[in-house]
């Protein structure tokens, strides 16, 4: 029984088409002995309609091509200007989509062949000696379905292409959107601070005591509105972060000189004490600089706010060898944070219990949250331990840039 | 008396920005957007001006390279403010030699530091200036 030699590794099924179709061939072979055949083998096909177009030479083949739409092409592997393959690969060059299925038909037995016909694209290759009318249709039908899958596929991608593109123009717009409420909010919310300051100042006019007070306290919720709204919004750009992050290899140093330097009079003006413990070398990471300094501001930050005027902060970096990690802790001698609220203390909802401060605001903010966002699109960890009446500690770890070099340090 | 030169679109924040502005002895002259904001710097030669990065017509940046460009106004001191959180921004800021940059809302004391280091010690450029503004 005559079978259709497929370069598929994986042989498909043969398919039969559904009865109703009509399947368009274009038969190319100089032998018109063999066209007759190929015409006679497919119009005895009962399961499908076949309707058969023939050609003598390339040049007709090409003309036919352009005239209307086939779903399949038989090529002889030699014709008298030029090789099978070359048609097809013509044929590529000169329609303008893609080329439907096509089978190369050799007289000869043939490995040459066949390679030739996979390297030029062919769907399929075919012994013209061993074939019948059952495994032609066979064949033609199998290159048919095998195109389709293929233009489907093509299809699919496009269609994420577009989704992409898509989803990437929503997310400009809505950046852009955030950009434009975040202006259109700070800039009364400034203008209204600014002129409770004015009146405060005694800028407009004398001020009792009392009015001072309130004043005073209009200002902070100002303060409170400003604070909460970036964090809100950086939450939002966060979102778009995940697109556009931008990590580089570098070191912790100057994401640590700069963090330092810009809390530095608020550790003073606290009067409190700070201790840092960075091992060296440090191994090198690929982070977002801005982003970890934000991290690291933040933990400072909170470190200072809720240590009492002498209290100590202390700032860890170390190399965690076995987590193929630098580990950055903050430890401060401040109130603490009960056992229970630990594990939620990253979560958007937290706030800060009873400090016996009223004025102090509502809790920590998002500024955690966000750090725990940012440390996660790190692929590092953050946590923290805590003992009411010690100090707190808040940790995170960045993993180390992954090189080709077993030893990752660079001595700084 | 010194003069600043008060480039911001919103009308509020001018005022307040003003009212403070005088309430320090500045004499105070403003501009609504990119265009005029050029004019006035020419007419009136302020000490130093305050510009806010938004502006209608062309935003702050502009304003400063123009008058960087321009003989008269070459030498003055600018200080940049901006709403926004946008990183970059800052940094640009300190490309064009600005003494420095405030972000909305700043109070009354960073402003006065802010002016006075212009004012008095102009060559004190760059990273510092940046750090003590915030």
């Amino acid at each position: 029984m005559a079978t259709a030699l497929s370069y598929d590794p994986v042989s498909s099924p043969p398919v039969a088409t559904s009865g109703n179709e009509v399947v368009r061939v274009l038969v190319v072979d100089d032998d018109p002995a063999y066209r007759h055949l190929c015409k006679r083998y497919l119009s005895r096909n009962d399961e499908t309609t076949y309707e058969v177009v023939t050609v003598a030479n390339a040049a007709d083949a090409y003309e036919q091509c352009e005239k209307s739409d086939f779903d399949c092409i038989l090529i002889d592997y030699v014709l008298p200007d030029l090789m099978g393959t070359q048609v097809i690969r013509n044929l590529g060059l000169r329609m303008p989509k893609e080329i439907p299925p096509t089978i190369i038909m050799t007289a000869g037995s043939g490995e040459i062949a066949a390679t030739d016909a996979v390297r030029a694209g062919a769907t399929d290759f075919l012994s013209k000696g061993v074939v019948s009318a059952e495994s032609l249709a066979r064949a033609i039908n199998n290159a048919v379905e095998k195109g389709r899958l293929k233009q489907s596929v093509n299809k699919h991608g496009r269609d994420l292409q577009d989704a992409n593109k898509q989803l990437q123009a929503k997310n400009d717009e809505i950046q852009r959107f955030y950009q434009s409420v975040s202006h259109e909010v700070k800039t009364p919310l400034a203008a209204a601070r600014e002129f409770v300051a004015i009146v405060l100042d005694g800028v407009a006019g004398p001020v009792t005591d009392e009015q001072k007070e309130i004043l005073q306290y209009a200002l902070e919720s100002c303060d409170q509105i400003t604070s909460h709204f970036n964090d809100l919004v950086e939450m939002t750009r966060l979102d778009a972060a995940k697109i556009t992050m931008k990590k580089t290899l570098g070191s912790l140093d100057s994401v640590v000189t700069r963090c330092l330097a810009s809390m530095a009079s608020a550790v003073k003006a606290k009067e409190l004490n700070l201790i840092t413990e960075i091992e060296t070398p440090l191994p090198m990471l690929h982070i977002d600089s801005n982003r970890v300094i934000q991290v690291l501001s933040n933990l400072l930050g909170n470190a200072i706010k809720y240590t009492d005027p002498g209290g100590q902060i202390t700032l860890d970096i170390s190399h965690r060898t076995s987590k193929r990690a630098v580990q950055i802790s903050v430890t401060d001698t401040g109130c603490g944070i009960p056992e229970k609220d630990l594990p939620q203390v990253f979560g958007r909802l937290y706030q800060v219990g009873n400090t016996g401060d009223e004025l102090m605001g509502a809790g920590l903010g998002l500024g955690l949250t966000i750090a725990k966002e940012i440390v996660a699109l790190h692929d590092g960890e953050i946590w923290a331990e805590s003992e009411l009446g010690t100090g707190s500690s808040f940790v995170f770890s960045l993993p180390v840039a992954q090189s080709i070099f077993s030893e990752p340090e660079i001595h700084q | 008396m010194k003069t600043v030169l008060l480039v911001e679109d919103d009308k509020k924040i001018t005022l307040a920005i003003g009212i403070r502005l005088k309430s320090m002895g500045y004499e105070v002259a403003t501009a609504a957007d990119a265009v005029s904001a050029v004019a006035q710097a020419r007419k009136c030669k302020p000490d130093v001006v305050l510009l806010d990065i938004n502006l209608p017509g062309g935003d702050g940046f502009l304003v400063a390279e123009r008058l960087q460009s321009l003989m008269q106004t070459s030498a003055t001191p600018i200080i940049f403010i901006t709403a926004s959180k946008q990183e970059g921004l800052k940094k640009r800021a300190m490309e064009l030699g600005a003494v420095a940059f405030l972000e909305k809302p700043f109070d009354a004391t960073q402003l006065a530091d802010a002016i006075e280091m212009s004012l008095y010690a102009p060559s004190s450029f760059g990273d510092e200036a940046m750090q003590t503004a915030q």
